[in-house]
């Protein structure tokens, strides 16, 4: 294969590699398992920057980097937005360990506390799995459609982790990793519900929602109280 | 330690990461009249006037190649009157990273008096590389110089 500016690239993988058809196989293929982890590979795409650049390419540049950098974006935090019941919730990404699909449930005699709803496994590994709908006292009825049917349950699982200390809860509904201005986060209404106000810092707007931001800190606290 | 390594002609050398703000790609560079030859020029480094040195023409004389792997490091320098200011230095190669101990570096025993920027040799599986001390690459007073004559320049260009 040959490159401009007299490049020469030989393309080992698509002949004695993982995407040839010859044989016999590269030696090396028993010991990386497949091209994209021998060095060889990587070395072949490192020598395509050894080109001239195209045309326009500094000026383009040049024009990037006179730009200032956004200062809102240095300070931003960075939140997973979720909800649960007719909530909508943030929590920082920083405590964030996972999110997986929901899973049954074990539940665990002699419970003293509603909050901890169990155990369940992921990937064979066992966690507490809390309520977070008990800890802030998010009223059933709420869970409930108009025509008084139970509407579908908690889809997904969020795992939080602070000091080796991991919880998992079910939440209903996920929108993803969002990024805020401190400034953005306004102070909570006086109309908060009592038992999540203790939990709630602050709210923030987004696509017309109205999100509480918890504080990791109190929430951690919280669930290695109840469960305890 | 982090370390980016970059290629000076044939040779190997690396500057420890944390002392990089960024690598950029090549830019348009104002020349700066009457100045030393391995200045490469100065460009708008998000609204600060920043010199550029290359390294390739300050250490064997000839200047680095047009290539997409020639890069700028740029690089933060705390000045003796407490000011900090950035400069970029173009090196070729400026593709890698590698993760080693500065212990591992040894001195070669020869030293160099016009380059005391050079803190010792080491290797690894692609050959010998040189750590680089970014701080000794050029005087401090040569330094302070640059960073002015860079200020004025871009004054007078967008003035």
């Amino acid at each position: 294969m040959k490159q401009e500016n007299d490049i020469t690239i030989d393309d080992c993988w698509n002949r004695i590699g993982i995407w040839g058809t010859e044989t016999p196989k590269c030696s090396k293929l028993d010991e990386v398992t497949h091209c994209q982890n021998c060095p060889v590979y990587s070395s072949s795409g490192r020598k395509l920057l050894d080109r001239k650049p195209p045309d326009g390419y500094s000026n383009e540049w040049t024009k990037v980097l006179k730009q200032k950098k956004d200062a809102s974006l240095l300070t931003s935090v960075s939140v997973i937005i979720f909800r649960n019941g007719d909530e909508w919730y943030a929590l920082k990404t920083e405590v964030l360990k996972e999110i997986t699909e929901m899973r049954h449930i074990h539940s665990l005699p002699h419970r003293r506390s509603r909050v901890l709803r169990g155990i369940t496994s992921i990937r064979g590994e066992l966690y507490l799995c809390v309520s977070m709908g008990h800890l802030f006292d998010i009223d059933k009825s709420i869970m409930k459609d108009n025509s008084n049917k139970k509407i579908k349950e908690p889809e997904r699982i969020i795992m939080i982790e602070r000091d080796s200390e991991r919880f998992v809860f079910p939440v209903n509904e996920i929108l993803g990793i969002h990024h805020f201005s401190p400034d953005k986060i306004k102070p909570p209404p006086s109309t908060i519900s009592k038992a999540s106000s203790s939990y709630i810092t602050g709210v923030i707007e987004y696509k017309d929602k109205h999100v509480g931001c918890i504080d990791e800190d109190l929430l951690l606290h919280a669930f290695s109280r109840k469960v305890s | 330690m982090l370390l980016i390594t970059f290629h000076i002609g044939k040779e190997r050398y690396a500057i420890q990461a944390n002392s990089i703000v960024e690598i950029i790609p090549m830019v348009n560079l104002n020349k700066l009249p009457l100045t030393e030859n391995y200045v490469a020029g100065v460009f708008d480094y998000r609204g600060n006037p920043t010199p550029v040195i290359d390294l390739c023409k300050l250490y064997t004389d000839s200047p680095c190649k047009e290539m997409m792997s020639t890069r700028i490091m740029m690089i933060e320098f705390k000045m003796d009157n407490g000011e900090q200011h950035i400069l970029g230095l173009i090196a070729e190669k400026t593709t890698e990273s590698i993760n080693m101990d500065l212990n591992d570096f040894e001195t070669t025993g020869i030293n160099i008096d016009r380059a005391p920027f050079l803190r010792g040799i080491t290797n690894d599986e692609y050959g010998l590389v040189q750590l680089v001390d970014t701080n000794l690459i050029l005087p401090k007073d040569v330094l302070g110089k640059l960073f002015l004559t860079a200020e004025e320049s871009l004054e007078a260009i967008s003035g």
